[in-house]
């Protein structure tokens, strides 16, 4: 529990230290109490996995102002930390070029973002988690609107604020509804409350909750902010609101809905139907973008649906009382969040790093950084890869422990639910094809190729140890939970069993090193055997080659029809994704345009997402409408308003007998 | 499946070149022969031809095989004099080059039973690459040689250059040629490619293939047959007996 | 001879009329220079000229089918003309560097040329483009420029037609023709029956073998080895048949000015009557199976679709625009080669590729019945008129297999002073950009080979 307090206390230092101190120390100061603060939480977390849950309050128990560490939030706390160290690593080299004047916004939100979420995690009533989650939409919205330096850094801070205060308004009134048929505040008896629920008002409770949670991590269709907001947030806060803040949805679906006594089965049902098409849709999106850091976002869209379809087969798991497919559904949950938190931290560092490199985040602008930028080249690499879902990295095992949670459809003997985890895991296996186009895109237009023109070089930034070393972290993570799966999950295994109520993790690694489903004799893959033997096929050739005697090269020009090589004549990640975007077109509805201004060709392409802005106009439009009506009434008049209070008043007083009937 | 029966039926059209013998129709206007290079002096007119292949050397007529364009104008004008024969082994090794058959031979031994070639138009009239294309028609079949084309310069082992370099294509044909890795063969193919033929001096053309590169085989004729293009390719590996250029 | 004013407004008025633009090239007879518009009007050529004075109306922002003669009277001739749009060089070859002129990183310039893969003529097509489909195509050629029209001028008028087959070797019996009957309209000389005869046989022939080329390049396209390989050896026997008749595997060598250079139509009867049996057969069963072939055909339809109007706007000829429903057959039109064998036109309307295969398919059909009537009449006579040396100027046309092959002659003095070619293909390329969009990358070569056309004979 000190260590947890320890985390708060370091993230409130840091923002104050951030604050107050002015040039560039204060932001020094503040990243590198960010990385305490990780370092911390990671101790809070092992502390929390280790013992049974541990409560503080604050002041007397009748305010409910109470923090409380059990297992479900060490693990989360734990994500967090590392993802904090991680940032705050990187952050702690040269100031990234998107940030503003001294970046000390950046380090005061970040410090800010990393306190909310833990408190979030950590909360022991609904007003504080309440007051936590708000803390984060607003901490971020801050960050993007004082900081972000994007053209549509306003707008984008607005959409970000607008959906996550619709998405915050269902949650909360979801949560005040318990807190109503509990008569308390405390977590656990808000929970309590909900098994005295009828159907009809547990359905609507939990599918508030549900959209509330799922705004954060951008289900469908709560998600068109997350691209905008994400590209332009401050980079380093981009990073961590990826691979950190994120979790606090996933947090938010475990603690209320997967732990919501019982969970009726449908909503499981729901939820793998719109995981699954959050990630095909997400992943769609994502090939199509110019924009690294959109296209980043759009993949977080794509993890998001990847990892509430393992709720959802959690949910079905509670709902049918089967605590082993609960606890393996959990698992795969918890590797997936683990592998994303990552790698998608780490891949937002990594583009910044190529960004204060080459001045630019648009993918058709770069290219022949291998050259260049080793270190990025092989971390980018390894980010694209296991978000990709590539053995034996983690963002394989995560997928394959989803989709193998997927096939246990048998187990449930509920016709309905067989055929959604049939259809969800087709449309998973169809995203996750996609995700390899997607990042090969990435991968092979930014640091394969040639250099194109116009790539500003900023030699200072990109050579930093301690970049560097936040990088090393980052892949050094997604290579170790990939490859060291089995003793990942016995690590976190306290956290999975202790929500499950089951020994789901004994079950899983039995064996050592296989790593199974909960169930004995289904499949199993053995992640590090996995590892072993690719590095062993890659030596294994390079050996070979290295026996024969190498031929004599010389270096020639790119063959280009008899021309002299020009950059531009290369393949660009539009036209690479191009067949993708014909084929998905129902999906992407791609707009092409091609302008000339003074016999010189402008060319714009985009996509136009379902769900995006227009879904929200229209969806506004009737509200609009009627708060329209509305504002004829508010002329400014003060004697209007006398007269409004006047006549109320009247009416009040006549009704007044009948009131006091009630 | 009718397409496969369609050719099956139609029986084997190949050629037995260069295994085996074949000839050209008798009055094909393969190579121009003089009948008696000391008989007619002064008689015959040399500006009968147009890309000047007809000389007169100290006393005695000379031809030119590597300008002449078949057009059988001497023959038909001064017929006591020239006669045109329905020759086809017209592929020569350059004279002035250092390449002879045996240092060919061991420059194309690398390239095994199966040789690649690169094809290139600096400047011709069109007809060589119809007639280059139709080594592979099922009369010739170059493919059963182990001739085969390939679409890019660096899986090849031959260039094979038709036309006369015109300005434009000049640096192409250069960088194609570096293109190409080591060892490789350079056949000039058609009159206009060995020697520049009627365009010998235009001031519009840079001139025949050898002035940029190394040339190896030179397949004279306009434009050659698909015979004659063999029987040079056949020459550039070392496996075809070569004659001394222009004799 | 017209004034300078009046020549462009005329020609803007008669083509406004109806009249199709054929051509316009310029003539220096010092120290004037005179501009040539050459119009057609129901199948007969006129030809408008006068003399420039310092520079002239450029017709081209009214009539798109004199872009392409315009920039090159500009590029080449050094005719200054007003209110040319401005565009990148036609004729000269433009180095790398200056081809991007798109602003967007996400679209690729692919240069694709000079040196393309397989065994095709040098010309380059820069195609701008953000994946499958084109954003932009342009032309740029004359790669294989070779000063052919320089190199007539000052050749012997005997020894001319060999610089007319070197124009375009694969169809240079048409070049060849084309060019004798401009100098003989120029000198007035009267070509006997048996030698018309026999240029239009070895014309046909020459369009059998073009033909099935085009056909066989289509079927390699659509990966149809067999196929291809049929319709190539078909072609093979015309080649073999020429060669055994002519002495050249491409007829070459025989058309001279006056007639043939020897007595080929007894020979050709002879070769004919043991082989054209066979060539035709085979020929005939070969692509009658190709346009058979529902798979291949299919890769045709709507590929590389071209409006009527289009075609007729920029005054396209031959196979392409009878692909697309305009009539253009110069073989139907008064004055051909040889009177008797006028010839019905093949006619398709929907424009796409596999239009024009058809148009080919069936011409290719009507040819052997051509060679068969010209053969069989076996006209009487001499082979050849003496030439009597004259000086004059004329036009001549010929359907070769690309379409309408145009060629101007002027003798000044017993020599050639001026020959100019406006090619079939030459006329067709303009269009060629128009019928790619909407399609997609893997349809550029059946496009292409519809089109059919030959690069030596643009570039000259």
């Amino acid at each position: 529990m000190t260590y947890l307090l320890d985390t708060l206390g370091l993230c409130v230092l840091g923002v104050l230290l951030s604050v107050i101190t002015p040039g560039k120390l204060g932001r020094v100061g503040g990243f590198a109490l960010l990385g305490l603060a990780g370092i911390a939480s990671l101790a809070a977390a092992l502390d929390g996995f280790s013992g049974s849950a541990q409560s503080f309050v604050l002041g007397n128990p009748q305010t409910h102002i109470a923090l409380r560490l059990d297992v479900t939030a060490a693990f989360f706390i734990g994500i967090l930390g590392l993802v904090s160290i991680i940032v705050a690593l990187f952050a702690l080299g040269p100031r990234a070029s998107d940030e503003r004047r001294t970046g000390r916004t950046a380090s005061a939100s970040s410090c800010a973002i990393l306190f909310a979420s833990i408190l979030a995690c950590s909360a022991g009533d609904i007003l504080l988690f309440i007051f936590a989650w708000e803390l984060v939409a607003l901490t971020f919205y801050w960050a993007i609107a004082y900081a972000g330096t994007d053209a549509d850094a306003a707008p984008s801070a607005y959409i970000t604020i607008a959906v996550t205060h619709i998405a915050g308004a269902c949650m909360v009134a979801a949560l005040l509804y318990l807190a109503h048929a509990a008569s308390g505040f405390a977590v656990a008896s808000v929970l309590h409350a909900g098994s005295s629920l009828a159907g009809p008002s547990a359905g609507i409770v939990l599918v508030l909750l549900l959209v509330g949670f799922g705004a954060k991590f951008g289900m469908l269709p709560m998600q068109a902010w997350l691209p905008s907001g994400y590209s332009a947030a401050p980079s380093v806060v981009a990073a961590l609101m990826a691979g950190g803040a994120l979790n606090v949805g996933f947090y938010g679906v475990m603690r209320f809905i997967v732990g919501f006594p019982n969970v009726p089965l449908w909503l499981g049902v729901v939820a793998i139907i719109t995981g699954a098409l959050s990630a095909f849709f997400g992943i769609t999106w994502a090939s199509a973008q110019l924009n690294m850091r959109r296209l980043a976002a759009f993949s977080s869209i794509e993890n998001g649906g990847i990892i509430i379809a393992a709720f959802g087969v959690a949910i079905v798991g509670e709902a049918l009382r089967q605590p082993l497919l609960v606890g393996f559904a959990i698992a795969a949950a918890f590797v997936q969040i683990a592998a994303h938190a990552v790698a998608k931290s780490t891949l937002f560092l990594a583009i910044t790093a190529i960004s204060d490199h080459c001045g630019t985040v648009m993918l058709d602008a770069l290219g022949g950084l291998s050259r260049r930028m080793r270190l990025t080249t092989i971390v980018i690499l390894l980010c694209g890869l296991s978000l990709a879902a590539l053995p034996p990295l983690a963002g394989f095992v995560g997928e394959w422990l989803v989709l193998e949670a997927l096939m246990q459809a048998f187990r449930t003997g509920n016709v309905a639910c067989e055929v959604t985890f049939a259809l969800a895991g087709a449309i998973l296996g169809i995203a996750a094809g996609i995700a390899v186009v997607t990042f090969t895109k990435l991968i092979g237009m930014s640091v394969l190729g040639a250099v194109r023109a116009d790539q500003a070089e900023n030699e200072r930034r990109a050579r930093s140890p301690l970049r560097a070393l936040g990088l090393v972290l980052g892949a050094f993570s997604i290579v170790t939970i990939g490859v060291a799966a089995a003793p990942f999950l016995r690590v976190i295994g306290p956290s999975i069993d202790g929500t499950a109520g089951a020994p789901a993790t004994n079950a899983m690694i039995g064996t050592y090193p296989l790593v199974q489903p909960t169930f004995d004799g289904f499949s199993s893959i053995s992640p590090s055997g996995l590892g072993v033997v690719l590095v062993g096929f890659v030596l294994f050739f390079w050996i070979i080659a290295r026996c024969f005697p190498r031929p004599r090269t010389r270096e020639a020009m790119v063959w280009t029809s008899g021309e002299r090589y020009r950059a531009w004549t290369q393949y660009t990640g539009t036209g690479y994704t191009n067949p993708t975007r014909v084929i998905l077109d129902a999906a992407m509805r791609t707009v092409r345009e091609v302008r000339v201004v003074d016999h010189v060709k402008t060319y714009t392409s985009y996509i136009r997402p379902y769900f995006d802005l227009p879904f929200y106009r229209a969806v506004a439009a009737p509200f609009l409408a009627i708060a329209g009506v509305v504002r004829a009434t508010q002329s400014g008049v003060i004697a209007a308003y006398l007269s409004y209070i006047l006549a109320f008043t009247i009416i009040l007083l006549i009704l007044f007998p009948s009131i006091r009937h009630w | 499946m009718s397409w496969i029966d369609y050719g099956l039926r139609g029986g084997i059209l190949t050629t037995k070149y260069p295994k085996g013998d074949d000839a050209m129709p008798p009055d094909y206007r393969g190579e121009i022969y003089i009948i008696d290079s000391e008989r007619d002096v002064g008689e015959v007119n040399t500006g009968i031809c147009l890309s000047n292949a007809i000389t007169r050397e100290r006393r005695r007529l000379h031809i030119d095989h590597l300008r002449c364009f078949q057009c059988g104008e001497c023959a038909r004008t001064a017929p006591d004099t020239f006669r045109a024969l329905p020759k086809f082994e017209l592929a020569v090794l350059p004279q002035n080059g250092n390449a002879t058959l045996e240092a060919l031979k061991q420059r194309t031994r690398a390239f095994g039973r199966s040789v690649h070639l690169r094809h290139i138009d600096v400047g011709s009239d069109g007809s060589e690459e119809q007639e280059l294309a139709a080594i592979f028609n099922p009369f010739y079949d170059a493919n059963r040689l182990g001739i085969f084309l390939t679409a890019t310069p660096r899986h090849a082992d031959v260039l094979i250059v038709s036309g006369v370099v015109t300005k434009a294509m000049a640096r192409p044909l250069e960088y194609t040629y570096d293109a190409m890795p080591q060892p490789k063969t350079v056949i000039a193919l058609g009159t206009s490619a060995c020697s520049g033929g009627i365009f010998a001096n235009s001031p519009d053309v840079v001139g025949e293939v050898g002035k940029l590169l190394p040339v190896d085989v030179l397949i004279p004729g306009s434009p050659p047959s698909p015979l004659t293009i063999l029987h040079g390719i056949w020459l550039a590996l070392g496996r075809a007996l070569a004659r001394g250029a222009s004799q | 001879m017209m004034s300078p004013a009046s020549l462009q407004t005329t020609a803007q008025r008669r083509i406004e009329a109806g009249a199709r633009l054929a051509w316009i090239f310029a003539d220096r007879i010092a120290p004037e220079t005179i501009l040539h518009y050459v119009l057609e009007e129901e199948g007969k050529l006129h030809d408008l000229c006068g003399p420039l004075f310092d520079s002239a109306r450029a017709l081209s922002p009214c009539v798109p089918a004199a872009d392409w003669y315009e920039r090159e009277l500009t590029e080449r001739f050094d005719v200054k003309l007003d209110g040319l749009p401005k565009h990148r060089p036609l004729t000269e070859v433009v180095s790398a560097g200056q081809l991007r002129d798109v602003d967007a990183p996400e679209v690729s310039t692919v240069l694709y040329g000079p040196v393309r893969s397989g065994i095709v003529e040098s010309a380059r097509w820069i195609v701008e483009t953000a994946g499958e489909d084109f954003i932009d195509v342009y032309p740029s050629m004359f790669f294989k420029h070779r000063g052919l029209e320089d190199r007539f001028v000052s050749t012997p008028l005997p020894l001319a037609p060999f610089v007319a087959e070197h124009v375009s070797g694969a169809t240079a019996s048409s070049h060849a023709a084309a060019f004798c009957r401009a100098a003989e309209r120029a000198m007035g000389i009267d070509v006997p029956d048996r030698a018309r005869a026999t240029r239009a046989v070895l014309v046909e022939f020459e369009r059998i073998h073009q033909h099935l080329d085009s056909l066989a390049k289509l079927a390699e396209d659509g990966s149809l080895s067999v196929g291809s390989a049929q319709v190539f050896a078909a072609k093979e026997r015309v080649h073999r048949l020429l060669a055994e008749a002519t002495g050249n595997r491409f007829s070459r060598g025989v058309i001279c000015i006056g007639g043939t250079r020897f007595d080929v139509l007894t020979k050709l009867r002879e070769v004919c009557a043991k082989d054209l049996d066979l060539a035709e057969h085979h020929a005939r069963t070969a692509v009658e199976r190709l346009i058979k072939t529902q798979s291949f055909m299919d890769r045709l339809i709507g590929t590389g679709r071209l409006a009527h109007e289009l075609v007729v706007r920029q005054g396209g000829v031959g196979p392409v625009a009878r692909g697309s429903g305009v009539s253009s057959d110069v073989r139907t039109m008064d004055g051909y080669l040889y009177t008797p064998l006028l010839a019905e036109e093949a006619i398709e309307h929907n424009g796409d590729a596999v239009s024009r295969a058809l148009v080919r398919v069936a011409e290719l059909q009507r040819s052997f019945q051509l060679v068969r009537n010209a053969l069989d009449a076996n006209p009487s006579g001499a082979h050849a008129a003496p030439i009597q040396l004259r000086d004059g100027a004329a036009l001549a046309r010929v359907e070769s297999p690309q379409g309408e092959l145009l060629y101007f002659v002027r003798i000044a003095e017993g020599n050639l002073a001026r020959v100019a070619i406006r090619s079939a293909s030459y006329a067709n390329w303009p269009l060629f950009v128009p019928s790619l969009p909407g399609n997609i990358f893997t349809d550029f070569s059946f496009i292409e080979h519809s089109f059919g056309a030959s690069q030596a004979e643009v570039d000259r």
